[in-house]
């Protein structure tokens, strides 16, 4: 592309054409963006033209989760409380892959606000696994997995809090990546679980997804979690293989994996060691509690972050004549059922303990 | 029903998370957190007392930026997404001076 014997309209088009003949069966978007990204690949062609510099992903169709926000163009999280919406502000991802010369090609579908491990559970319907369409694609970012593997986009972002990248990667035969907690700035992904969540990529190849961290990731001042050193460049130490890496190999996982999974995750270790890295073994008996941990602290973070969709600053109202009851009206028309269900479990687990005071009542 | 979780707890609870809910979704709720804290039992019965508690796993501190004006968001295109605004304010309904 850089070299100019590639045009970014070119590339966009083929995308377009693969969503025009597939998109209808798979689901995989909330919006596809034809307009604007055909003007974005006209403006990367012309940077070429000029002899500029078009950015390290110039032309890279990109599919992003729709929990991303995106200055005047509709951000859902797959809900009807936000739909219409339109973001005055670009997530620091969004703002860091235009500079990049990257080219959004869509918002992609998720379980309604990243609450899901389907893609079944959004307000806009399911989306389906390209590979297999009687089967889901995983979730909760089953939209990008599922944009990827189809071919609709070169590359996708998604976000994970417990397991919303890495497991909708694998039901759809991708590469994908929750990075460090820290490593790519929050700021503009709208939160399920603040201690949890983070951005990370959906490729087809590893390099790939080297290549989105290192344009991602890095310190952002609007992102008081994210880690502020500089990170060394993922792409260069790629091809420093894994010699005298130890790698551990956790023996006491919990049971009910599939044999095939840990079959070919025994292959890996032999891959790895085979490679020169040393395999020791670990044990971590806090994961016996890891899920029961996870299910009190996301919907604890949850049912607090969640609270600012009250109708008052964007999204769905529903009047009433007093604001408590126009929230909880808003509210209830607003979120479906599995997020009402983890609002209510974050609520009793954080009010364990709270006596309502006699001055202020139940209200 | 349940021992550990009540209908009135679960109204108790929509009210503090200002969620309407029906009494068809009182008794579903009440089932599911049941069922969810039963699955809880089994982190109730860790030996935890001499474990200090750890509110945060990063060892993170305030982080204050240099005191100068930024540009901040344009205050025309967030109240153009709100619901209602009036006069350069989101409008609401009335919170004082109802009885109900």
């Amino acid at each position: 592309m850089r070299s100019g014997s590639l045009k970014a309209v070119d590339v966009v088009e083929a995308h377009l054409a693969r969503i025009a003949a597939r998109e209808g069966e798979i689901h995989a978007f909330n919006l596809v963006l034809a307009d604007e990204a055909r003007a974005r690949a006209a403006a990367v062609d012309a940077a070429v033209a000029a002899g500029n510099d078009p950015g390290p992903l110039a032309g890279v169709p990109i599919a992003l989760k729709d929990n991303m926000c995106t200055r005047g163009i509709p951000t859902t999280c797959s809900s009807k409380i936000l739909a219409g919406w339109k973001p005055p502000y670009d997530a620091t991802v969004v703002s860091k892959l235009a500079a990049a010369g990257a080219v959004t090609i869509g918002k992609t579908n998720l379980d309604e606000f990243a609450m899901g491990s389907s893609t079944e559970n959004s307000a806009f319907g399911p989306t389906r696994n390209p590979h297999d369409l009687s089967r889901v694609p995983g979730g909760s970012s089953g939209g990008s997995a599922a944009a990827v593997a189809a071919g609709f986009a070169s590359v996708g972002l998604g976000s994970d809090t417990g397991g919303s990248i890495r497991q909708p990667a694998a039901l759809c035969g991708v590469v994908g990546v929750k990075p460090t907690y820290g490593y790519v700035s929050r700021y503009g992904l709208i939160a399920f679980a603040s201690s949890l969540d983070q951005i990370g990529p959906f490729t087809t190849t590893v390099y790939d997804s080297a290549l989105l961290l290192d344009v991602i990731g890095g310190h952002d001042p609007m992102d008081s979690t994210s880690i502020p050193v500089p990170h060394p460049s993922l792409v260069q130490v790629l091809d420093r293989g894994v010699e005298g890496v130890r790698v551990g190999r956790i023996t006491d996982l919990p049971a009910g994996a599939d044999p095939d999974v840990l079959e070919r995750l025994e292959a890996a270790f032999d891959a790895l060691r085979e490679a020169g890295a040393t395999i020791v073994d670990v044990q971590v008996p806090a994961f016996a509690y890891a899920l029961t941990a996870y299910y009190l602290i996301a919907p604890a973070e949850a049912s607090s972050n969640l609270a600012r969709f009250d109708g008052v600053r964007y999204g769905l109202r529903v009047d009433s004549n007093d604001t408590n009851a126009m929230y909880s009206a808003t509210r209830a028309a607003g979120f479906g059922d599995e997020v009402k269900r983890r609002i209510m479990l974050g609520t009793y687990a954080l009010s364990a303990g709270y006596y309502t005071t006699p001055t202020t009542g139940e209200r | 029903m349940s021992d550990r979780i009540t209908a009135a707890d679960v109204v108790k609870v929509a009210k503090l998370a200002r969620l309407d809910v029906t009494p068809e979704e009182i008794e579903r709720i009440t089932g599911q957190l049941d069922g969810m804290l039963e699955h809880f039992a089994d982190m109730d019965a860790l030996q935890l007392e001499h474990v200090a508690p750890m509110t945060q796993p990063y060892p993170l501190q305030n982080v204050f930026r240099d005191d100068v004006v930024e540009v901040g968001l344009d205050h025309d295109e967030v109240l153009a997404a709100a619901p209602q605004a009036e006069d350069g304010r989101f409008r609401v309904p009335p919170i004082i001076g109802l009885d109900s």
